[in-house]
């Protein structure tokens, strides 16, 4: 969508631009939310910080709206900063919890035989790429197995599978995944 | 608590990253997109609503010459008068009838019924000694020496004659049912901090049943006593112990005072007390009850989590009503609750907006001037301010932040309420921000210290 699309569709209707944008960016910002949030909030705080950035984007729609915003970036990031401050708030409020994850970074580093000197977000990276070179579907059951949480069910309904088969292949992606991190020294 | 397992170092992630996990995010159902929109739009018409609240209240300009005149008419039924009068008197007449109903079912049948009696043992002493009266908020105590004569009267079962009737007439006035009731704080002048203990039912053979909180019951004796202090003398009823051998109040002791004929007090602290099952404290709906009662839920938290809980009281909106902070201790963490007062009950400032709780170290900066709550830290990655405007017991929250890692990923690094702004337009909120008179509040009165809200 466009902003001279959802410009247009306001003017006919704020409700049902409303809506539009929920369904069609409600993935996109929830994905940028819990990617922030999942280590210090509930489901429901990453619900609550997702209508939050909806809320945000409508008054942004009714009151400061140009026709030369780009609208995905302009939503990613909303989505990024109200997720940062509902981190703020989460820690702040639960309180003792360290900003920079500084120790769980070392316990998640040290579970894996990792050099203490690397980079996190080149662990990231590395991470990923070795998801991807496993191929569809299995970097997407892994993905949203053990990053989203979801169980085998819900995996199957989302890369029509059986769970049985999802399960199965779960199993082995996970075993390939390990030779890979071993292979480039990121495990044991 | 969640195992932890590598998947954990993808949270946090950059942009590179964060876009490869949006596109195997799994598919948010219809559902839950429809729970998302509704809470959304919910947020977005309040704010909306708030917004032109202040636009509007920022237009209207009245002068002293300006006059406002009309006159509203409210329409209701023809009906409704005869109706409710109706209603009032059948109200009023069911409560005469209903009264007079009860009153005789409690009148009490003649003769008493016979019954087993106490005999009595009479034995008087006297002494001189130290009493300490009373002690005050600072622990002082005052005291005094006095020539103390107890006079104690012992009963044991007897055989129902008139003498031992008459023996048990110091009872009388105190037969009933009475709630024990201590202080958590050890002080019942704040009445908010009376717990119920049980209830005690005194009965005319001067002889006692309490039923404590637990349900547990048990039996004993009271005799007759009377103390002089400083040439008064006092009424005085001693509980013996009860079967199992041991007290069932704070001291044996219970006094009389003729100011307060609802109670009868335990030793000469503030801590215990019998009242009268029928007595019930008057309803208290001033600020100062509402706050007591907010400190008595922090006051319990004291220690965990709380380590060095402290609270204050100040004047944030102007409306001669101060709002109560408690600050949580003094440790970067540490936090600062504001509540406000409105219909009798103490409201949280926080639960009114999502953001993070008010100040750091366990203290907060307010403008009273201009009715403001403000907060701003700096570290090597972010530099936040919070400037909250206090206005009908509503908070008007501008949270102005840079973040480095926006910078270094080539992002905006300004924002204003999430929405990136010019470094222009972020330094304008700093300098506004920089220009206000900001006190630092939060830490002025231990947490078991009352008396700011106590009128003695």
């Amino acid at each position: 969508m466009t902003s001279r699309e959802l410009t247009a569709l306001m003017e006919k209707s704020p409700v049902s631009c409303h809506k539009a944008l929920v369904k069609e960016y409600g993935r996109y910002v929830y994905a940028i939310a819990y990617n922030k949030l999942r280590g210090c909030g509930t489901s429901e705080d990453i619900e609550e910080c997702v209508s939050d950035v909806f809320a945000a984007l409508f008054m942004q729609c009714e009151y400061d709206l140009s026709s030369e915003n780009d609208l995905k970036y302009l939503i990613g990031t909303i989505a990024k900063r109200k997720a940062i401050d509902y981190f703020r708030s989460l820690t702040a409020r639960e309180s003792h919890i360290s900003e920079t994850d500084e120790d769980d970074m070392r316990e998640l580093v040290s579970d894996f035989s990792v050099d203490e000197r690397v980079d996190r977000s080149e662990l990231r990276r590395v991470l990923l790429d070795k998801i991807d070179e496993l191929g569809e579907p299995d970097s997407t059951i892994l993905i949203q197995k053990f990053y989203y949480n979801r169980n085998s069910k819900e995996i199957a309904e989302s890369v029509s599978m059986t769970a049985t088969a999802v399960r199965q292949r779960c199993s082995r992606a996970m075993d390939k995944l390990r030779t890979k991190l071993v292979e480039v020294g990121l495990g044991r | 608590m969640r195992k932890k397992n590598i998947f954990d170092v993808l949270e946090n992630a950059e942009n590179d990253s964060m876009e490869r996990l949006i596109d195997k995010c799994p598919d948010i159902s219809d559902e839950q997109l429809d729970r998302i929109f509704r809470m959304s739009e919910k947020k977005f018409r309040k704010q909306r609503a708030e917004k032109e609240r202040t636009e509007r209240d920022n237009t209207i300009k009245m002068t002293e010459n300006d006059v406002v005149e009309g006159v509203e008419h409210s329409k209701r039924p023809v009906w409704l008068t005869p109706l409710t009068t109706a209603a009032s008197v059948l109200l009023i007449a069911g409560i005469a009838i209903g009264s007079t109903a009860m009153m005789k079912r409690h009148t009490k049948p003649n003769g008493g019924g016979g019954g087993v009696t106490p005999a009595v043992t009479v034995s008087t002493s006297t002494g001189t000694g130290t009493n300490i009266v009373s002690t005050d908020k600072n622990g002082s105590t005052i005291t005094g020496t006095d020539v103390t004569t107890t006079t104690t009267t012992v009963t044991s079962v007897g055989d129902g004659s008139d003498q031992n009737t008459a023996d048990t007439e110091f009872i009388k006035p105190f037969v009933g049912r009475w709630r024990y009731e201590m202080s958590n704080i050890n002080d019942l002048d704040v009445p908010e901090s009376a717990g119920y203990m049980g209830t005690v039912e005194i009965t005319a053979d001067a002889t006692y049943i309490m039923t404590d909180n637990s349900g547990n019951v048990s039996h004993g004796t009271i005799s007759n006593a009377t103390e002089e202090i400083g040439g008064t003398s006092i009424q005085c009823l001693d509980f013996s112990v009860n079967e199992s051998g041991a007290n069932d109040f704070l001291t044996r002791r219970a006094y009389y005072d003729e100011s307060r004929p609802y109670e009868l007090h335990f030793g000469n602290s503030n801590i215990a007390r019998l009242v009268r099952e029928e007595y019930v404290e008057p309803t208290d709906t001033s600020w100062q009850s509402a706050y007591r009662k907010e400190i008595l839920k922090h006051y319990n938290k004291a220690g965990i989590p709380y380590n060095d809980p402290m609270w204050d009281l100040q004047d944030i909106d102007g409306d001669d009503i101060p709002e109560l902070l408690i600050s949580t201790g003094t440790q970067k963490d540490d936090c600062v609750y504001i509540y406000y007062y409105e219909n009798g009950e103490a409201k949280d400032l926080n639960n009114t907006v999502q953001t993070i709780p008010y100040g750091e170290y366990g203290v907060t900066n307010i403008c009273k001037e201009e009715h403001y709550i403000g907060h701003n830290y700096t570290d090597n990655r972010v530099t936040y301010y919070e400037m909250t405007k206090l206005k009908d017991h509503y908070p008007i929250c501008d949270i102005f932040t840079y973040y480095y890692d926006l910078e270094q990923a080539g992002e905006t690094p300004y924002g204003l309420n999430a929405r990136p702004v010019s470094e222009e337009e972020f330094n304008q909120k700093v300098d506004e921000y920089n220009s206000k008179n900001w006190i630092t509040v939060g830490r002025q009165y231990r947490l078991g210290d009352f008396s700011p809200l106590l009128n003695k």
